[in-house]
């Protein structure tokens, strides 16, 4: 899927997105984790961050899925997605494991569009 | 991009939400598109007692709106002598005959009338039955009580105060009418509306019958031979007819008039099944 690229004012932000697992919106904040437990926390909003992966990454960004308000993930490390308990597990399965919150309504359209995809 | 919701996902360079929130109108957009679809297809053909809207032409005669051609009754007959005049004509080939009512009472039964009912002068099948439950097609009213119900056929009859009324409507007060002043009502299909023909999907040649009406008077209209809906319904027209609707025709349909103190069948009789809803317009002295 190759790089994306983030940059403000002082910083730059290169990340390979297949290491990418998912960003989280913090107020004018993003944080960004990867797969190694890298967290980086940028000053850029969330809607400017997918903004700039629809630009940079087009279709080839499809991986890649913003749920809600706050959230972007990559799909590749989709491990659990409870709708009942509202939570959302993302795995390399190898040892990093996170668990992220998010709605009913919007974790059973990323289950069902997940499902149709694999139809 | 627009704003994503918090119920909402979306695909990364997809830039559509992948949230219900669409299906709905979505859907919605579908099923009126379909409809409207369906509604396009289907209803030049698939419905019956069309009327044509062709777009009109130079050299092809167009139909006039309803100037009624005819100027004065058939019957000169204006004393008060109580009889069916039968009058004999050809019109476009179409053998006609022509029975006329005079001073007499018309009605609506059901059940078949007897031949030893010396009051009544003429009678034929009006409403059809159903093949499947043996019940009346389409709204009837005997005597101000509806019987039946539901709109089948677009032509109508409704007898008021002694009058007979024909015409082609969807919905009739008449109906109402007719339940409120102990009148009758029944359905069948409309032959001429308003001096125009009106086309019927029924393509087969039978026996025609038809309750018709022309500068006030009322009269049933029978072919002699065979004819199909379309040649029957536009030999009325060119009659002079100005309403008329369909009465059960056919080699098996029962009905007669009765002519110098004698019955006679319009056509003759066959031996078939008779069915107690069978309805019938009838024509009484007046007693």
């Amino acid at each position: 899927m190759g790089n994306f690229i983030v940059s403000n004012s002082t910083e730059l932000l290169c990340l390979p997105v297949e290491n990418l697992l998912y960003v989280k919106a913090d107020g004018n904040y993003s944080l960004f984790v990867t797969k190694d437990k890298v967290e980086h926390l940028f000053c850029i909003q969330l809607g400017k961050v997918e903004q700039e992966m629809n630009k940079q990454l087009g279709a080839n960004g499809n991986k890649l899925i913003r749920i809600g308000k706050s959230l972007i993930i990559n799909r590749d490390y989709i491990y659990l997605i409870d709708v009942a308990k509202q939570k959302l597990v993302l795995s390399d399965c190898s040892g990093v494991s996170y668990t992220l919150e998010a709605s009913r309504e919007a974790l059973k359209s990323l289950k069902d569009y997940i499902e149709s995809t694999i139809k | 991009m627009r704003e994503i919701e918090e119920n909402e996902i979306r695909v990364i360079g997809s830039d559509s939400p992948q949230s219900k929130k669409w299906l709905l109108p979505l859907l919605c957009a579908v099923a009126i598109g379909i409809i409207i679809l369906v509604v396009m297809l289907v209803k030049p053909n698939g419905t019956s007692e069309q009327i044509s809207t062709e777009e009109p032409t130079i050299f092809e005669p167009q139909d006039e709106i309803c100037t009624p051609k005819a100027q004065h009754k058939f019957s000169k007959y204006t004393g008060n002598e109580s009889f069916i005049e039968k009058l004999d004509t050809i019109i476009n080939d179409v053998s006609l005959s022509i029975f006329i009512p005079h001073n007499l009472i018309p009605s609506l039964c059901v059940g078949q009338p007897s031949k030893q009912d010396s009051s009544l002068m003429m009678c034929a099948q009006a409403a059809d039955i159903r093949a499947d439950n043996k019940k009346i097609v389409g709204a009837f009213v005997l005597k101000g009580k509806p019987i039946a119900w539901g709109l089948s056929k677009h032509g109508y009859c409704a007898i008021i105060n002694d009058t007979v009324i024909v015409g082609r409507s969807e919905n009739s007060p008449l109906f109402e009418m007719a339940t409120e002043k102990q009148g009758y009502f029944f359905r069948q299909y409309a032959l001429v509306d308003s001096c125009r023909l009106v086309e019927n999907n029924l393509k087969n040649k039978a026996l025609r019958k038809a309750l018709c009406q022309r500068c006030g008077e009322t009269f049933i209209a029978t072919s002699a031979n065979d004819e199909s809906m379309h040649d029957f319904s536009l030999a009325l027209v060119d009659l002079g007819v100005e309403n008329a609707i369909a009465l059960d025709g056919g080699k098996f349909s029962f009905g007669w008039y009765v002519s110098n103190n004698t019955t006679i069948d319009f056509n003759e009789p066959l031996k078939r099944t008779i069915y107690p809803n069978e309805t019938y317009i009838v024509w009484r002295k007046n007693q």
